[in-house]
């Protein structure tokens, strides 16, 4: 070979000091080409999105309107069943050949259910995406629902409720009691009376009646637009689409004795669905109240709603709470303390946000917040295409994260105001976990 | 659109479930929420106080202040066990090797003394050795000389007078014809010696085969004359 030639250091030094009186190569600047996102409504119904993000690994994500808010009282859970039994066999192919095939190809498979939808996410090498989407398209299209599996399963789904912390449970009542008519109000975990109970067939229906076309979202980030719209078009699914009830907030109280320390309160009012102004204007307000600490490990302590804790004298934080929906919302605000000064510190918080009154400064800083809060959510790349997805589905479009944050320029404190006041002038709903002894209730407040 | 806002504030991870089927280290941060971490305060941790030593229980205790006394009885322990475990083998081995050798009762018949005196000369007394007869013959002056002068070159299994008879006086043969087995007679045949009635062997009177069908001379016992007058066989 040429090259032992040069192995004697002698040789070698000398080969050195040749180059380095050589004059460097010009290097050519080069930059990756940049791509704008690309929506297809295909005539299923099914909508297609992605955005090249020329990234090494890909994300692929399935979606369908199929979360809690799409079952009936004989179903409730099967939501939640449906999402823990993902990775288990399929009517094709084992669960066995599910994992060794994901992992050969160095992929995640994971699964998220919301109360309006479910998310199936597949990240994998860019050259295994053929073999990911494959795989996405058994999972979420052709579940096996073995009664043995199931079986074998419940482990998993008892040790997820035995771990559902008092803030998801509060936020679980809150919904029950905002949504009482609705099926937005339905737990996005399956109730103790179904655990176990869900028979295969009832969830094969229930599946049957939300996997369907028109109800579908296929998105991907790093992908090619052309593959994933192929894709979507080979499924064969029908086009039916199922029931839904309408999101109508009445007014409720749930209250949740647990004797535990801390007690968690949460109250909300009638909020934005996604897309509207309301929701931008919503948005603001969300920040200007507080949304917990903006820096790691901080204290947040200079937010309205810190500082009514702290004036209430009592132990304890509170946030605002905004959640969007295809159709609804629910603002308020949402109060972890010690059980023993809950009532002071909800009181004292309930009073700030009735009595909120937002100026321009507020409004200023507060879009602020909430566009760096847009921005910064969607570096991740998992939680760009749980937006995309979500977007896609509940929408039919998609719109990127510069797009909704320049949405968010044309707040102005009169529609911030006018917002709060529809949302809190609204029916209440209030849902309280842990010690209730001191927790007031709606009417006292 | 917007519909992360309300999803990028601290409640996102209470409204929604998450299932990881297949994990990866792509993953940095797995939103699993059934992943369950059990502290397991009820495994009681094992004492094997019962088992260690005296000198090393206390921890305040240097252990190396006591290794000397530890190590000596360790060693004596072993050593003793090592001996004591060779000797025990031993014993063993030897028990079983020795019942295989002859009992007692066979070892007592195993020798016969004979009184020389006596036999008077010129004859063949029969005794019995081990279950067999035993000639003994005390030959006269002239036999011996007879016996001495055959060429040995001329007998069928050669062997000199002088090689057969410790004392040229005496013979010692056991009585077995070593054609077919059979006793054979004293002061018969055509040599003087023993004759065999069954084919016809004729031994002379040194115990050699010289005619006949029997291949071989009488059988020597192993014999020492132990003092004057007294033979042992045996």
């Amino acid at each position: 070979m040429a090259s032992n030639a040069l192995k004697p250091s002698l040789l070698r030094s000398v080969a050195k000091r040749g180059y380095a009186a050589q004059a460097s190569t010009q290097q050519s600047s080069f930059s990756l080409p940049s791509h704008e996102p690309k929506v297809t409504a295909l005539p299923s119904g099914a909508v297609v999105a992605s955005l090249e993000t020329n990234a090494p690994v890909s994300r692929l994500a399935i979606l369908f309107k199929a979360g809690s808010r799409y079952e009936q009282a004989k179903n409730l859970g099967a939501s939640h069943t449906l999402r823990a039994c993902v990775g288990l066999g399929t009517k094709n192919k084992s669960a066995f050949n599910i994992t060794r095939t994901v992992q050969q190809a160095g992929g995640a498979l994971s699964c998220e259910s919301g109360r309006e939808h479910i998310h199936y996410g597949m990240d994998i090498i860019r050259d295994s995406v053929d073999t990911g989407l494959d795989i996405l398209g058994e999972v979420s299209l052709h579940p096996g629902l073995k009664t043995w599996e199931l079986g074998d399963n419940l482990r998993r789904i008892k040790d997820e409720l035995a771990t559902v912390d008092p803030s998801t449970l509060a936020i679980d009542l809150l919904h029950k009691a905002s949504y009482r008519n609705s099926g937005l109000g339905n737990s996005l975990f399956v109730p103790n009376h179904h655990l176990g109970k869900l028979a295969p067939e009832l969830l094969g229906d229930f599946h049957a009646s939300t996997h369907t076309a028109s109800r579908m979202a296929i998105v991907g980030l790093g992908v090619d637009h052309g593959t994933l719209v192929s894709f979507a078009n080979g499924l064969g699914l029908s086009s039916a689409s199922g029931a839904s009830t309408a999101a109508t907030v009445s007014g409720g109280e749930i209250r949740h004795e647990t004797g535990a320390p801390v007690t968690v309160v949460a109250v909300a009012g009638p909020g934005a669905s996604i897309g509207t102004n309301d929701a931008a204007a919503l948005a603001v307000a969300q920040h200007i109240l507080g949304v917990g600490p903006g820096t790691k490990r901080g204290s947040a302590a200079s937010n309205i709603l810190a500082g009514s804790v702290a004036a209430s004298g009592g132990l304890g934080s509170a946030s605002a709470l905004n959640v969007n929906y295809s159709d609804g919302g629910l603002f308020g605000y949402f109060v972890i303390a010690d059980s023993a000064s809950v009532g002071k510190v909800v009181s004292s918080v309930h009073s700030a946000v009735k009595g909120l009154k937002v100026s321009d400064a507020d409004v200023a800083r507060a879009k602020n917040q909430v566009k760096a809060a847009i921005l910064m959510a969607t570096e991740s790349s998992a939680a760009a295409i749980e937006d995309m997805g979500l977007q896609a589905l509940l929408t039919g479009a998609y719109r990127t994260p510069t797009a909704a944050a320049a949405a968010v320029d044309s707040v102005t404190a009169g529609t911030v105001n006018a917002a709060l006041s529809k949302a809190l002038g609204g029916k209440l709903s209030m849902s309280a976990v842990g010690s209730m002894a001191s927790v007031p209730y709606l009417d006292q407040m | 659109m917007l519909s992360y806002i309300g999803r990028s504030c601290q409640l996102a991870p209470a409204l929604k479930g998450s299932t990881q089927a297949v994990a990866n280290g792509l993953k940095n941060v797995i939103p699993a929420s059934s992943q369950v971490r059990y502290a397991h305060t009820d495994v009681q941790v094992p004492d094997f106080g019962a088992y260690r030593r005296n000198d090393v229980q206390d921890p305040r205790a240097k252990s190396g202040d006591t290794a000397a006394s530890r190590l000596a009885f360790t060693y004596m322990m072993v050593g003793g066990g090592t001996v004591s475990g060779i000797y025990a083998a031993k014993s063993i081995v030897t028990e079983f090797v020795s019942s295989m050798s002859a009992s007692a009762d066979v070892l007592a018949l195993a020798k016969i003394e004979i009184k020389t005196d006596e036999i008077p000369e010129g004859k063949s007394v029969t005794f019995k050795w081990r279950g067999k007869p035993l000639f003994i013959r005390h030959r006269t002056e002239e036999e011996i000389a007879k016996e001495g002068a055959v060429d040995v070159g001329s007998l069928r299994d050669p062997q000199a007078d002088a090689e057969r008879c410790e004392n040229p006086k005496w013979l010692v043969v056991i009585g077995v014809c070593t054609h077919l087995g059979c006793v054979p007679i004293a002061d018969a045949g055509d040599y003087g010696g023993y004759y065999c009635p069954c084919h016809g062997s004729h031994y002379d009177t040194a115990g050699r085969i010289r005619k006949g069908p029997a291949p071989l001379n009488l059988e020597i016992p192993p014999y020492v004359f132990a003092e004057d007058g007294l033979l042992i066989v045996g």
